[in-house]
Parts: C-alpha cells; sequence; structure tokens
C-alpha cells in the first residue's frame, strides 16, 4: 500500500508540472516518409527506363512502375514493373534506424558497408514493343527480372557528429522529463511540450535527411524476349550487371538543393539481331560507360545523362544515349517522371517517355533527394 | 506496482545500484531514494546515453535501510522504425542488479505492471521499486 501512496504522489507532482503543457495527440516522429521509388533495373537493361543512370535511393515496401513511350504506340503503358524490398517484410528486431542510414559514433570505415540485404529491391518487369525502337524489337514481349541494392554509404564526419549531437539534446528533454512513478503517457505529454523539443527533433530529421557524401549501388537484370506473342518462341535476349556511384553536396543549409554527380558502369551480354531476314541473332558482349549531372530542390529534379555504349569487336552497332530528364514528386508515393532524347540504337532511337512510379508502404528512411 | 526487497545489511557497507537497458530507443533512467511520499534524487547517479545507470553508490546500508529505492526508465523510439514499437516495447529487457549488502549480488527484472507505453507506442515508461530491508 506504502508504495502505491509512493507512486500516486509522484503521479500527482508530474501531473501538476506538465498541467499547463499543450501537449499533442499525434507523434511528432521523424517522418519515414520521403521514400523514393527508384526505376526498375529491368527496364534499365531493356533500355526504357527514364534515366540509365538511376539516383541511389531506399526503396519503399512494394512498387510499381508504368512507362508510357510516347513515339511508340497510343501512349497507353506497356511496360509495367513491380518491386519489392524483402528488408521490410524480414528485417530483424534488432534493426534500427542508425544501421539502415549508416551512422557510426565512431566514424569507422567498417560501417560504411551498407550491407546487401538492407536496400535490396527484387523487381519483375514486362512490356510490349509494336515497333522496332531503339533496343526493342517489333511486335515482341519482353520478361525481365532484376535485383539492386546500395553497397557503401558513406556520411560526412559532421553529419554524424550532429545527428549524435541531436540525439543527446533530446537526451536532456527526455532527462528533465523522467520522473519515477510517472506513465508513458505523462512523459510523452511532458516531452512534447518542452520549449525544445520541435526544434532538436526537427534538427535530427534534417541531419538525418542530408545527402550522403558518396554512394555506391550495385544492380544486375536478365530479361528474355517472346517474339508474336507466343511462348514457344522465347529466347535470351540480355544480361547484365553494373555499378553506380553518386558523389552529392548540397549548398544550403536546409539540405533541400543537391547536385548529383554520378557515374556508372555497366557489363551487359546482349542478343542481337544480325539477319533480319532470316531472323539469325548473335551473342555480343558490351561495355556500357555513362554518367550523370542533376540538380533537386524539394520535389523537383532536373538532370541530363550521356552513356556510350561499346560492343566488343563490333564498333558498328555501338551507340550512345543522350536523354534529359525530369522528375516531380507528387507525394510520397508518386513520382513523375520525363525524359527526352536519343536512345541506343539507330533506329526510332528518339526518346520520349512519361512515367509513373508509385511506391506502396509507409516504413523506411527518408532519402537523400 | 510490486516491489522486491534487499537486503542491505547494517555493516556500514556502500550498496551499489547498476541499471542495464537494452533497447535501441533513446533512454534515460534516474535513481530515486523514497522515505514515505518524498523522494530524493541519489547524487552521482546519471545515466549514459544507453539510459544505463554504472555502478551509482546509493548509500551506506545503515543510511539507506528502511527506504525504498525507486529507478525510472523513460524511452523514445522516435528514431526507431514505428512499425518495431510494438517490437520494442515487448522486449524491452532491464536489469537491476544491487550489491554490497548481506543479499549479496541480487539482479531483478520489472513486472509487466511496471511498465507503460502512451496511447502511439512511441514513449515507454518503467517504474521499478525495491524496498531496501
Amino acid at each position: 500500500m506504502r508504495d502505491r501512496k509512493i507512486k500516486i504522489s509522484w503521479l500527482i507532482a508530474h501531473i501538476l508540472v506538465c498541467h499547463f503543457a499543450s501537449a499533442q495527440d499525434n507523434p511528432l516522429s521523424i517522418p519515414l516518409a520521403n521514400l523514393k521509388t527508384p526505376n526498375s533495373p529491368c527496364f534499365q537493361l531493356l533500355d526504357i527506363s527514364p534515366s540509365s543512370v538511376e539516383h541511389p535511393g531506399n526503396p519503399k515496401e512494394f512498387a510499381v512502375s508504368a512507362l508510357s513511350q510516347l513515339n511508340n504506340g497510343n501512349g497507353i503503358p506497356k511496360n509495367f514493373a513491380y518491386e519489392i524490398a524483402p528488408y521490410w517484410f524480414f528485417k530483424p528486431q534488432s534493426e534500427n534506424v542508425y544501421k539502415y542510414i549508416n551512422v557510426d559514433a565512431s566514424h569507422s570505415a567498417a560501417h560504411y558497408y551498407t550491407g546487401i540485404l538492407r536496400k535490396l529491391a527484387i523487381s519483375i518487369a514486362s512490356t510490349f514493343s509494336d515497333s522496332t525502337s531503339g533496343s526493342l524489337l517489333n511486335n515482341t514481349n519482353y520478361i525481365s527480372f532484376g535485383i539492386r541494392t546500395n553497397l557503401i554509404t558513406i556520411r560526412k564526419n559532421s553529419n554524424i557528429d550532429n545527428i549524435i549531437q541531436d540525439i543527446h539534446n533530446l537526451h536532456g528533454i527526455q532527462g528533465s522529463c523522467t520522473v519515477v512513478g510517472q506513465t508513458a503517457t505523462e512523459l510523452a505529454q511532458c516531452e512534447r511540450s518542452h520549449p525544445n523539443y520541435k526544434t532538436d527533433s526537427a534538427a535530427l530529421q534534417n541531419d538525418m535527411n542530408e545527402t550522403p557524401l558518396f554512394q555506391l549501388d550495385a544492380a544486375a537484370a536478365y530479361s528474355e524476349a517472346y517474339a508474336a506473342n507466343s511462348f514457344n518462341n522465347s529466347r535470351f535476349n540480355r544480361s547484365a550487371e553494373w555499378i553506380t556511384a553518386t558523389f552529392g553536396e548540397s549548398f544550403w543549409r536546409n539540405h533541400r538543393d543537391k547536385f548529383y554527380l554520378m557515374g556508372m558502369f555497366k557489363l551487359l551480354q546482349d542478343k542481337i539481331l544480325t539477319d533480319t531476314a532470316k531472323s539469325v541473332f548473335e551473342n555480343k558482349s558490351a561495355i556500357d560507360l555513362g554518367g550523370k549531372l542533376s540538380y533537386s530542390n524539394g520535389n523537383f529534379l532536373i538532370g541530363v545523362e550521356f552513356v556510350q555504349r561499346t560492343y566488343a569487336g563490333d564498333k558498328a552497332i555501338s551507340s550512345n544515349r543522350c536523354v534529359g530528364i525530369i522528375q516531380y514528386k507528387m507525394n510520397d508515393n508518386l513520382y513523375l517522371t520525363t525524359s527526352f532524347g536519343q536512345n541506343f540504337g539507330s533506329t526510332h532511337n528518339l526518346f520520349t517517355l512519361v512515367g509513373l512510379n508509385f511506391g506502396f508502404g509507409n516504413k523506411g528512411l527518408s532519402l537523400p533527394d | 506496482m510490486a516491489a522486491d526487497s534487499y537486503h542491505v545489511g547494517t555493516d556500514g557497507s556502500e550498496i551499489i545500484l547498476n541499471v542495464r537497458v537494452s533497447t535501441a530507443g533513446i533512454a534515460f533512467s534516474k535513481a530515486q531514494l523514497f522515505v514515505d511520499k518524498a523522494g530524493t534524487d541519489i547524487p552521482n547517479c546519471d545515466c549514459d546515453d544507453d539510459g544505463d545507470i554504472i555502478d551509482c553508490q546509493t548509500g551506506v546500508n545503515t543510511d539507506i535501510k528502511g527506504k525504498m529505492l525507486g529507478i525510472a526508465t523513460s524511452v523514445d523510439l522516435e528514431t526507431v522504425d514505428p512499425s518495431l514499437w510494438q517490437t520494442m516495447y515487448d522486449n524491452l529487457v532491464i536489469k537491476y542488479t544491487l550489491s554490497g549488502g548481506t543479499g549479496g549480488k541480487k539482479t531483478f527484472n520489472y513486472a509487466d505492471e511496471d511498465k507503460s507505453k502512451d496511447p502511439t507506442g512511441q514513449f515507454i515508461q518503467v517504474n521499478k521499486f525495491i524496498n531496501l530491508i
């Protein structure tokens, strides 16, 4: 009984302290939205992605991409990709946000390695081409499978220090609010009504969203082609493995604007139609080497990319791709992308595309862009 | 609230408290000594960034005998994925260890009734009371 009296006395004391506080009903949490739905590596393999050099991103649980090439058919999307991120379904209990965004107080180099599974995304895509365009042949269905992940993320030491300092500040608020005998609701009310809570929480959110200095992503994809809508006509179409390195920098304190300089190296195994009359295909190896420069400010991103494709021993079919990209984030779950320029290949290589990327799921962390 | 008890003895020994909090959230712990309804902070018993209290000298056993030791631990899961909050609540582990008394080195756990969370699940509060007898 005496225990209960003590507890009640502390409850009353604390309620008095927090009584005049304007406690919020909703949690003021670090937004875990802002997740991007990057373009699927399946589309990148088929050269119909809005961008061949893709910005790094933390994947949503599930994503659907629909692309429409405006110069191919009637504009109704015929290209669809579905992507899942297994991490959000199978992550271990010991996982926390700092492991995911590579924050380590010791600044150790070992922590730069993200781990293959954390940001792994698996995708499948299908597309139908009703005319020969770019790398696609007419009247052919394509099925593609792809995976991508982040390998290395390096944050600035100052960014890591700021995040840790933000947490220390929140610790201070928590310490001033913690009283023996209180309930969690009372603690929450006290913390949220602390004059520094909103400021410190916003600072933590801002620092967590700061663009990493360097990111290295890897991806691989495989595709099959089905001519004339016939399953029996299946053949290997193309496979590739590639890495993308991204340097990012913000020039303003609010980190809303970001410049990206990106480089991409891809090894490609391709099956090229060498004799149109006899439908003879020949395996070819190629290397893609490309770069991209982009700028984003809030929900808006603009960029230009150039990729040179060089086939081993056959420079006649080598080509390049140069496109401009505009992307607008309509909301946390929907991105609109338009691209315009020259695609690979020599036939119908005008590239005009509109794409919508839908993301599903509220888990995860905010993106650099 | 079911308070545990610890035999402190009367030989003038220092009673040492250790609190270990296992959580991915931001944790803070505070220890106080109660006489009847009045509680006072124990000096030099600050917690570290994990909410742990290391080798806190609660006092000489002859001085604190008959008092109640209260330890409050608050956890803010703001920096943790909300989908993990319930798991964090269910799996929160706090070990309270007292030593130096006739009860020897004894480790206590909190009871389920000592633990609460706010309606959103972001904040967890654990209040542990130990009678020093």
